[in-house]
């Protein structure tokens, strides 16, 4: 990130956080949305995330840490998303916006079990495997970025994996089952 | 049964999946608020320097160097008709013109400061705060906050990308009640400066020196140092308000404050640093407070 522009935003330029908010919000928007798997929860998490990222940008310490700092302000919006609309059940399994497997049938049985899976992680296992897996931030910057200890952000992506292994497993198990009767 | 390397390759292929672009509906959502919504002053804090000792050494050297260069110019370079008056000290100092004509401190976010005595405008006192000049690169402004005239400051800042400390003067009539929401005290704090070192003292997630009893060109007053010391939350860091204005603290941050009263007026002086930070940044902090001279 240019932290010049984070330094001109901090100081209530506009133009430079229009900037800003240009460059981010598509990788913000694709974290919350892979965090929240529901495409309306994200657009108003990341829309919220922004927000607080303009208003607390005088709080950022080190204008070079702005992405640590921005996946920390958008992981505390999905978790208000979240919390907001905990009693809600309209979460599609399968978005219409994403496109299909090209690899046919068992990769849609691998990503509809991924997705059950994933749904029965709660927000911060979900945020480490998105960090770590989507974005590729190695564990320690994962922990800056969530604020939490390295040990913890290893411990919750190893309960993570064990959850979407265990939901991977699990639902292969039956078809074996009926497979061999 | 899944190795775990085929979780990991299935859950990456997975997550490789889905939006990727923000649609600009949101993003305008987003810039159309902007105007309306004010930044929240907290963590204009030191950064810390690794190699601050080095670099103060550095300085001490330049500073060194110029003021031999200042006296062999004076002394041998220059024409017969130039005054020969012994030079000034050449440690971090006021510009010599500037304390008889103090300039009107900014009230315009992120103006910049060049070395010498400014005056506060809008301020229920007479008070003027002394800018020193220091090593490039760096910078001075004033206004590193949205408080315009209910907090004015002078800030500094190493660049190109150091944080920034800076001391304030703002209008504090209150605090928050909880430092997670925009709430004030109500009734609000009472007017004396006990009243708001104690009521700044108590806020939650905080923690306060004892206040010690100061004297400032013969006004009473305390001074202390609240450190954030809850800092998970990094929305809660809310302390006092200025008007309408709630500043904050970022995580880590401390604030030396003091509060005195003016004849009558309580006014507020804080500075805030990184108390992890080297100690010449503080030593900045402190060295503002002390250029600072009131006047009722």
């Amino acid at each position: 990130m240019d932290t010049e522009l984070v330094i001109r935003a901090q100081r209530g330029d506009e133009e430079a956080f229009t900037s800003l908010a240009v460059a981010v919000g598509d990788r913000l928007h694709a974290v919350a949305h892979r965090i929240l798997r529901d495409i309306d929860l994200a657009e108003d998490a990341t829309q919220q995330a922004l927000l607080n990222v303009w208003r607390d940008l005088p709080q950022l310490r080190d204008p070079a840490r702005f992405d640590a700092w921005s996946y920390r302000l958008l992981v505390r919006a999905c978790y208000a998303e979240a919390r907001r609309t905990r009693s809600a059940s309209n979460l599609r399994l399968l978005p219409a916006d994403e496109p299909m497997g090209a690899d046919g049938t068992s990769l849609v049985i691998d990503r509809d079990q991924l997705e059950r899976g994933f749904r029965r992680l709660s927000i911060d296992h979900r945020a480490v495997v998105v960090l770590h897996h989507y974005l590729d931030l190695p564990l320690a910057e994962v922990a800056e970025a969530l604020g939490v200890p390295e040990g913890t952000v290893r411990s919750r992506l190893h309960h993570a994996m064990r959850g979407l292994r265990a939901a991977l497993d699990a639902d292969a198990r039956p078809a074996r089952r009926e497979g061999s009767q | 049964m899944s190795t775990d390397r085929d979780v990991t390759r299935i859950v990456r292929s997975w997550l490789d999946e889905g939006v990727t672009v923000l649609p600009d509906r949101v993003l305008d959502l987003v810039l159309d608020q902007i105007p309306a919504t004010p930044q929240r002053r907290a963590g204009w804090l030191a950064r810390r320097f690794p190699i601050v000792n080095s670099n103060m050494v550095r300085f001490g050297v330049a500073a060194a160097v110029l003021a031999l260069a200042v006296v062999f110019g004076i002394n041998y370079l220059s024409g017969p008709n130039v005054g020969t008056e012994p030079s000034a000290s050449p440690s971090p100092s006021v510009e010599a013109t500037a304390a008889a004509s103090p300039k009107p401190l900014p009230t315009v976010l992120g103006t910049a400061l060049t070395s010498g005595t400014y005056v506060l405008t809008s301020f229920p006192v007479h008070l003027t705060v002394d800018v020193p000049t220091f090593e490039a690169p760096a910078e001075w402004f004033a206004g590193c906050s949205d408080g315009g005239t209910v907090e004015q400051s002078v800030c500094f800042r190493r660049l190109p990308t150091s944080g920034v400390f800076a001391v304030g003067f703002p209008l504090v009539d209150n605090v928050v009640a909880d430092p997670c929401a925009d709430d004030l005290l109500d009734p609000p704090v009472g007017p004396t400066v006990d009243d708001l070192v104690t009521a700044i003292s108590n806020l939650a997630g905080f923690g306060a020196t004892s206040p010690l009893d100061i004297t400032v060109d013969g006004f009473h007053g305390k001074q202390f140092t609240v450190t954030r010391v809850s800092p998970e939350v990094p929305e809660c860091g809310r302390t006092w308000a200025s008007g309408t204005r709630v500043n904050g603290m970022g995580s880590g941050e401390a604030n030396l404050v003091r509060i005195l009263d003016v004849d009558g007026t309580r006014i507020v002086l804080t500075g805030a640093y990184d108390p992890a930070a080297p100690e010449a940044d503080l030593a900045l902090v402190q060295q503002l407070f002390a250029s600072v001279r009131i006047e009722p």
